[in-house]
């Protein structure tokens, strides 16, 4: 458990209380802890002010239904898709929703981000849970979900290494594009509880990503400010086509939101690339920019992996959380994501 | 607080621009609205009323069952309608379906107030033949049903050839079908409550054997039929061996011998060793002793007092 708690300023935006800081304080019954200085709030104290304000018991919950899905994707590695997944993940439960997320990369940076070491740990991953599923085995997915905050409200199904060997049982099993969506939907029961879903998505395109993506509306495409970058949006973009063109008989479509990574105003390339992604997707292209930020170059400590932490837990005030807090901000209104299924003003 | 960085922003003071020339990358399309051309070429396909659609009456299908239309429903809504349904169009603003019924059925479940679907102009002729090739292909739907199915568009046609060529199968197919017509009363009772028991190739077996039963045997014949409809039914008998068992029942309970409707084996052992086995079947009773364990004069005294004992007690 990560006992990340924030202060009163970023509490009160956080759950859009406009009032006096007294009143504020009010809202919770919990008292505050003894050799404590400033009133520190949880992400289970937002949700329960969040709920109050809404005149909702702490334990309202949601219909059982799949909750909307956040796919961080890009076909090429290194552009921020970890970084941007695991500080949204965590702002979103910072704003009271209950999130899971899910590593699907092999690389199971996420999982490091959070101070897990894959190496030391016992992990059972998103690949061997859709197996069992794919096999009819009883599969345990409570044992596999690792809780992060407290009362659920950031939950992970960590990766490792043999993730990357799902491809090959997946490639013989059929409707293996919607095998993901279909061991949601068979266990909505746990994954209903959720008020979304956010999966970080390994940089290739192979048969797990694709998986992945026919269970998403809309993936979260991560663009590094770089000539690289912008060239991998087209080996995105004919995977994207594919599927659509695939599946369309079946009313499926994926949309694309994009947003933009690693802006800093003394690099001239980062203009120009950003000035071309403005230009090519004036309305899939998000307002919001990621800077390229000290602060997440800080958030990995190589030798103290269990203090690894995302930005905006280890520097909740700096440039890159409030980037992180915007952009959170807006992608609950363009996933419309919800408390306890009550649409969020 | 720390200001925000935003493409509006940088376009704003002149970082950026959003107005280069948009050739440069890869589009991605956008959801489209629904539209009711889905597959591109049903230009008549329309969005039609739930409740002025009226079944088939020449459905062959009679069973829905809940679970399955729950089951259909359910990935209806999940992932829409692949296919639209086809009418045709009645004179009083009504539709009657011809191809379609459970996803008809699936969108009334479901509460939704219109389905897509494509209006056919069609006879009644061919309303009943495409009914029945809809469904003769998919293997839920049984033979017995098909064969009801044909009865009731037979009049249509004028001979049987005729039929055959518009359903798209064989005379001899035709035939097998109809080889429900010749089960008794109670086959038929059977059949109705459960369609799936006998298939045609079963139903012509009986046929056959029936047909070719002398008129004293006739009752006891069908006597063993109503149990060898049983042990079908409890799986104790494969459908494909019914003329068979029926036969030899009828041969066995002539000369008082003994019947069974499948296999039994009765292991002979010399002291502790596992020498051979009997086995009774319907096709007849033998015993197997392995090489080495009986001599050559025993053998042919055994041979003697096998045939001695049949002389003794069954003539």
């Amino acid at each position: 458990m990560r006992p990340f708690g924030i202060r009163s300023k970023l509490a009160q935006e956080f759950s859009g209380f406009t009032g006096k800081a007294k009143d504020f304080r009010l809202l919770i019954d919990r008292e505050k802890e003894s050799e404590q200085y400033h009133n520190i709030y949880y992400a289970d104290d937002i949700r329960y002010i969040r709920l109050k304000l809404m005149n909702l018991p702490f334990d309202a919950d949601r219909k059982r239904k799949i909750p909307p899905i956040i796919n961080c994707r890009m076909s090429k590695g290194g552009v921020g898709k970890t970084v941007i997944c695991g500080n949204v993940a965590a702002t979103l439960a910072m704003f009271g929703h209950r999130v899971l997320m899910i590593d699907g990369d092999p690389q199971a940076s996420l999982t490091g981000l959070f101070g897990i070491n894959w190496a030391n740990e016992n992990i059972k991953h998103i690949g061997e849970l859709m197996y069992g599923f794919h096999r009819k085995e009883s599969i345990d997915i409570e044992a596999a979900i690792r809780p992060l905050y407290n009362n659920h409200m950031l939950d992970l199904i960590a990766s490792d290494i043999t993730l990357a060997n799902t491809d090959t049982w997946l490639m013989g099993s059929t409707n293996r594009e919607f095998l993901f969506k279909k061991f949601l939907d068979a266990n909505v029961d746990i994954f209903g509880r959720y008020d979304v879903i956010v999966i970080d998505s390994a940089p290739s395109t192979n048969l797990l990503t694709n998986s992945f993506m026919c269970a998403s509306q809309k993936i979260l495409a991560v663009v590094w400010l770089d000539g690289q970058s912008l060239k991998a949006m087209q080996v995105l973009a004919s995977n994207v086509t594919e599927l659509n063109s695939a599946f369309s008989e079946r009313g499926f479509h994926l949309d694309v939101h994009i947003v933009a990574n690693g802006y800093h105003p003394s690099y001239g390339s980062c203009k120009d690339a950003l000035t071309t992604l403005a230009s090519n997707y004036p309305d899939q292209l998000s307002d919001i920019v990621i800077p390229h930020a000290s602060s997440f170059m800080r958030q990995v400590e190589l030798y103290k992996e269990e203090q690894s932490g995302p930005a905006i837990e280890r520097e909740p005030n700096s440039t890159a959380a409030r980037a992180i807090i915007d952009l959170t901000k807006s992608l609950v209104k363009e996933y419309d994501i919800r408390i306890a299924d009550q649409p969020v003003i | 607080m720390k200001k925000s960085l935003k493409v509006s922003g940088l376009v704003d003071v002149g970082a950026i621009s959003r107005d280069r020339p948009a050739e440069m990358l890869p589009k991605f399309e956008k959801r489209s609205q629904y539209s009711l051309e889905i597959d591109g070429q049903q230009e008549n396909s329309l969005l039609i009323p739930v409740e002025k659609i009226s079944p088939n009456p020449y459905q062959p299908r009679t069973v829905f069952p809940a679970k399955e239309m729950e089951e259909l429903a359910v990935s209806i809504s999940e992932i829409g309608l692949i296919q639209p349904i086809s009418v045709r169009k009645l004179d009083d603003a009504q539709f009657q379906i011809i191809a379609g019924e459970r996803r008809w059925r699936a969108y009334k479940l479901l509460e939704k107030e219109a389905i897509p679907a494509t209006i056919i102009d069609c006879s009644d002729e061919d309303m009943a033949i495409m009914a029945i090739s809809e469904n003769v292909d998919r293997t839920d739907l049984s033979d017995y049903e098909i064969c009801k199915a044909i009865r009731k568009i037979e009049t249509l046609f004028p001979n049987r050839t005729r039929l055959a060529k518009a359903l798209g199968m064989i005379r001899e197919h035709l035939y097998r079908y109809l080889a429900f017509e010749a089960m008794p009363t109670f086959l038929i009772e059977r059949l109705d409550t459960n369609p799936t028991i006998i298939s045609k190739f079963a139903a012509g077996e009986i046929k056959r054997v029936l047909n070719a039963t002398e008129r004293d045997d006739l009752e006891m014949a069908e006597g063993i039929l109503k149990n060898a409809i049983d042990l079908i039914e409890t799986g104790q008998l494969d459908q494909t061996k019914i003329a068979s068992h029926i036969l030899a029942s009828l041969k066995a309970k002539k000369n008082g011998g003994i019947t069974c409707a499948s296999k039994e084996i009765y292991p002979i052992h010399n002291g502790k060793d596992h020498v051979g086995f009997l086995q009774i079947s319907p096709n007849g009773v033998t015993a197997k002793i392995k090489a080495g364990v009986i001599s050559r004069e025993n053998s042919m005294a055994l041979q003697r007092l096998i045939s001695d004992f049949i002389s003794k007690n069954f003539n």
